[in-house]
């Protein structure tokens, strides 16, 4: 019985119109997107700069977060991005206080110490002939508003955009201060809490973006070690397969809900539901054998387009001599994606069972949205998984610092499996609810 | 006259006060979700555009809705009101409670201490609402399929994500850049796609 109303529900997803455009929309995004194979790139000695990253040493990331930290209280400008969109805070008095004094704790330097050194630091990099393009090509004179900044003290060779080498400029525009001995981590990462606390929450000091604050400059080793963690330990498909879990999640969490709430809705619409309450088959086995059918449908597509890369893949790795793993994307999207698209697709069927109506979409829009704003808020598109419904991974290789996130990333795809699951389990109350007659949408009972 | 305020008291009363519940509670939850303080004109222009602008599918889209059962379809053809008259006085209904509420939303960014060129802004959002309103009843007049109705105008809103390289004058965000030739694009894209939206209704009908 199962499996021929699953089979039957099959047939159904393939005469409509929905998954089609479901379908049609998917690839075009991921062509549009991903649709060119970049090979990797192997880093060559002698180079000039090979980019930076962002420190990973705890002593060096108090030392950056202090500098942004003195440079914020000296500017009394915040920025944080709390749902991801910028929000620009200035502190009242009894915070500022409240700011000057864990900075002094934490450097040594009272406020007036912060200001001048601060007046320094920007004056003098005027005059050093690499200070100026370390912030004038990210953060020339048009892009940043400081109180101590003089155009007269630059000259014009300073304002050019020096060109780069391959690899990413400086992102840090402000000075280490370096923290005082003694002070831990733990107790560094409370005080930051707090302060985050003060601007509100999303910025900079919150613990999990402290890190940001820092930078470390590459290096040829380090470049090659990560080509060849690549190459060996991800067997390049992997490394593919992080990015292209990154790309369909975005389409994943959104998509499915409109394949779900099209099928909740058709009984309704043939007016065949009454029809189908009345039959002998069980509501676990009537919204089953749905659920799995749009589910195997929804991810049929990406399945595909994930042999397709895996294949590009192969042929690169025989080009270099490689090992592939060719079950990487199976894997990533059976791991990464599912959970997504499940809880999308269970969203879409409980909204819609309960309310009857197309509820659902605007629900999975308003979580989709604010998946996708906390993630650009985190400032960072590489990880930071936490709870968010679509992780990011926006790059392709790093496998040391996403091998350490892991754990973060199971633990956020279990949760979101188990929350899919629950939403299902709803979704099989209430249908079983309608069928004896004990729930009714409540806005059709105020009709009557 | 008076039939057309009667439509709109029913359908004020019977369908579009639940979109309306939702779109003004989307627009209260703003404050949760975005940035509506002290704000400069380009961040102004994100929530308006990133955000505000929603509330257009929501209000407009749902204007076939009543008549999405066949039955109903067929009962209200017989009668001596013909069914565009109807779907028009909704659309009016839908818009001016659009214009209300992006207006309510506008004002009180202001209030908020944001920074930005008040009308212009005003006038870009509403034409950004418009046109994704206008996208989503054109594809439910197509369709006939409100699921689809909703559908198209969200992924095009998704799909403005990536810049406006291929999108041009209908990218959704130019405010943001300080563009405000786009609107004037949506606005009018949004009054063809209503047309068509209406015009296949009338047709498949």
């Amino acid at each position: 019985m199962f499996l021929s109303l699953f089979w039957k529900e099959c047939r159904q997803l393939l005469r409509s119109i929905t998954f089609y455009l479901y379908l049609v929309i998917l690839v075009l995004f991921y062509f549009s997107q991903l649709s060119t194979f970049t090979p990797l790139v192997k880093p060559q000695p002698g180079m000039k700069s090979y980019g930076a990253d962002y420190a990973v040493d705890k002593k060096d990331i108090m030392d950056g977060t202090l500098g942004k930290l003195a440079y914020c209280f000296y500017t009394n400008s915040y920025t944080a991005y709390p749902m991801g969109f910028y929000k620009s805070v200035k502190l009242d008095e009894d915070e500022a206080a409240r700011v000057a004094e864990i900075i002094e704790k934490d450097t040594g330097m009272d406020k007036n110490e912060i200001t001048q050194f601060m007046q320094k630091y920007f004056n003098a990099e005027a005059d050093v002939n690499e200070g100026p393009e370390v912030f004038t090509e990210n953060y020339g004179p048009d892009n940043y508003d400081m109180e101590s900044y003089d155009p007269e003290n630059f000259d014009d060779e300073s304002y050019e955009a020096q060109p780069s080498d391959d690899f990413e400029r400086r992102m840090q525009f402000w000075p280490d201060i370096p923290a005082v001995e003694g002070l831990t981590y733990d107790e560094f990462e409370k005080q930051m809490k707090e302060i985050d606390g003060l601007i509100g929450g999303g910025s900079d000091f919150a613990p999990s973006r402290l890190y940001m604050n820092a930078e470390k400059e590459l290096t040829f080793e380090d470049l090659q070690k990560e080509y060849e963690d690549t190459l060996y330990k991800d067997k390049i498909s992997n490394a593919y397969a992080r990015e292209f879990c990154d790309y369909l999640g975005l389409m994943l969490a959104i998509l499915p809900v409109f394949l779900s709430a099209t099928r909740a809705l058709r009984d309704r619409r043939a007016k065949a539901a009454e029809v189908i309450y009345a039959r002998k088959v069980s509501s676990a086995a009537v919204i089953l054998s749905r659920y799995l059918a749009t589910l195997l449908f929804a991810l049929l597509p990406v399945i595909v387009l994930g042999a397709m890369v895996t294949v590009q893949c192969i042929y690169y790795g025989r080009g270099l001599g490689v090992d592939v793993d060719a079950f990487a994307f199976l894997k990533h999207i059976f791991g990464w994606l599912m959970p997504t698209a499940m809880t999308a697709l269970s969203v879409g069927f409980f909204f819609t069972e309960l309310t009857d109506s197309p509820i659902a979409v605007l629900v999975q829009g308003i979580w989709w949205m604010a998946s996708n704003f906390m993630a650009f808020g985190k400032g960072t598109l590489e990880g930071s998984f936490g709870l968010n419904l679509i992780p990011r991974w926006n790059t392709c290789g790093k496998y040391e610092k996403f091998t350490e996130q892991l754990p973060d990333l199971i633990t956020n795809r279990i949760f979101y499996a188990a929350i899919a699951l629950l939403l299902l389990a709803g979704t099989i109350i209430v249908y079983e609810l309608k069928r004896k007659g004990k729930w009714e949408v409540p806005w059709k009972r105020a009709s009557k | 006259m008076e039939t057309c305020v009667e439509i709109g008291k029913v359908n004020l009363k019977y369908h579009l006060s639940r979109h309306l519940l939702i779109a003004a509670a989307f627009l209260v939850m703003s404050p949760l979700l975005i940035s509506v303080r002290n704000l400069e004109p380009a961040q102004t222009a994100q929530s308006l555009e990133m955000y505000a602008a929603l509330i257009g599918i929501i209000l407009l889209v749902p204007i076939f809705l009543p008549d999405q059962d066949k039955n109903i379809r067929d009962l209200t053809a017989a009668k001596y009101t013909p069914a565009l008259k109807v779907q028009m006085v909704r659309l009016a209904e839908s818009f001016i409670f659009l214009v209300l509420l992006l207006g309510a939303f506008t004002l009180y960014l202001k209030t908020g201490g944001c920074e930005f060129p008040v009308l212009e802004m005003y006038a870009g959002v509403l034409s950004e609402a418009f046109f994704l309103g206008g996208l989503g009843i054109a594809a439910y007049g197509l369709s006939d399929n409100v699921i689809i109705g909703y559908m198209i105008p969200i992924v095009y809103y998704a799909t403005n994500f990536s810049g406006d390289k291929y999108l041009k004058n209908f990218y959704l965000f130019s405010m943001m850049q300080d563009r405000y030739e786009p609107k004037i694009w949506l606005a009018c894209a949004g009054v063809v796609l209503i047309c068509a939206g209406l015009g296949v209704r009338q047709i498949k009908r």
